[in-house]
């Protein structure tokens, strides 16, 4: 079985995420990530319009981040309720199809082997999202850049429903009742699943064992090499700077 | 004169996502906005799509064609998306 890098980033800013995906896409080690954001963050798809999404006034008031990602797919909350997964890797290194679909399900089926690991059944559903009784437990979203794929996505361990339908837009044609009973309707966390508390730690070790089985690879534990980090210190500019958040 | 008051608008559901239009001109195309939380490969391509759109007359049918010589040039991967779904969009807009 081929060896993979694994780093647990504990708590990332989420541009310095999309760096230090880039950084590692740039160098080519493959390599899973968990990660937790923070500080708080409204995260927006790459084709997404701030002004259309996001309520940016309100964002200032609680002090929440706006940021763009460099894959496409929805807005989302982010903070440290979540946990939060990326794995880079190059096409030439046959870790995660090429075909953005295939790629697709092949995280789903990393997602679907941690839910197991709490007897709960996932769904692939649509392009990107993964079920728990029929409602939605994890986000996904992918790009492609230096010949290698970028491919992230949310794990709920628990969320904070009221402060997201505060901070997003959510447009009227994917609402047919309001507020929070709508989002109730639509999204579980592991905690409400299994009608427990559920420790980040515990939702890690899923994950991992997850992921493992779904990408046939033995992980060992590493970080970011030297150069890594150096690369990422200057791409953060970038994702930083006002003209990639308010490109659209 | 603020463009946003003078363009179009619409937003369409398809598969793979919510797809928003912003559009300026009654017979031709004379600039397009296209955003929503759908995915687009290669992702850099929506915005030279939104420039190869200029010019091109405001039916389904030219609009259809352009956006299919488009995909098929750039090798465009839009999963649950397709060509049929953004042209409604657009002519949807109003």
């Amino acid at each position: 079985m081929r060896r993979m890098r694994f780093i647990d980033l504990g708590y990332v800013s989420l541009p310095m995420l999309h760096a230090i995906e880039e950084a590692i896409a740039m160098k080519g080690v493959p390599t899973f990530m968990l990660w937790i954001a923070s500080p708080p963050t409204v995260s927006l798809g790459y084709f997404q319009s701030v002004e259309e999404e996001v309520d940016v006034e309100m964002c200032k008031e609680l002090g929440i981040e706006i940021s763009r990602r460099p894959s496409g797919g929805g807005a989302a909350y982010f903070d440290e309720r979540e946990l939060y997964y990326s794995i880079v890797a190059k096409h030439e290194s046959g870790i995660l199809p090429k075909e953005p679909i295939a790629c697709f399900r092949k995280a789903g089926e990393g997602l679907i082997n941690a839910l197991k690991f709490f007897e709960l059944e996932g769904a692939l559903t649509g392009v990107n999202d993964i079920q728990v009784f029929g409602k939605k437990i994890s986000g996904n979203a992918q790009t492609t850049m230096h010949d290698a794929k970028i491919q992230h996505g949310t794990f709920l361990v628990d969320f904070d429903m009221e402060t997201m339908l505060k901070v997003l837009k959510i447009p009227k044609e994917k609402i047919s009742d309001k507020g929070i009973k709508f989002v109730e309707e639509r999204i579980i966390t592991l905690k409400k699943a299994l009608k427990r508390e559920v420790s980040i730690e515990e939702a890690k070790k899923a994950l991992i064992m997850g992921f493992k089985e779904a990408l046939n690879v033995k992980f060992y534990n590493s970080e970011l090499s030297t150069d890594e980090r150096k690369i990422a210190n200057e791409i953060v500019k970038k994702y930083m700077s006002k003209e990639w958040i308010f490109k659209r | 004169m603020d463009i946003q008051k003078i363009m179009k608008k619409s937003i369409y559901k398809a598969k793979g996502g919510l797809i928003r239009i912003k559009i300026k001109g009654e017979d031709k195309i004379e600039k397009i906005v296209i955003t929503g939380d759908f995915f687009f490969y290669p992702e850099n391509e929506l915005e030279n799509l939104e420039k190869y759109l200029i010019g091109t007359k405001i039916s389904e049918e030219e609009v259809y064609k352009s956006i299919k010589k488009f995909y098929k040039e750039k090798n465009i991967e839009s999963p649950g998306l397709n060509p049929e779904d953004l042209t409604k969009a657009i002519i949807l807009a109003k």
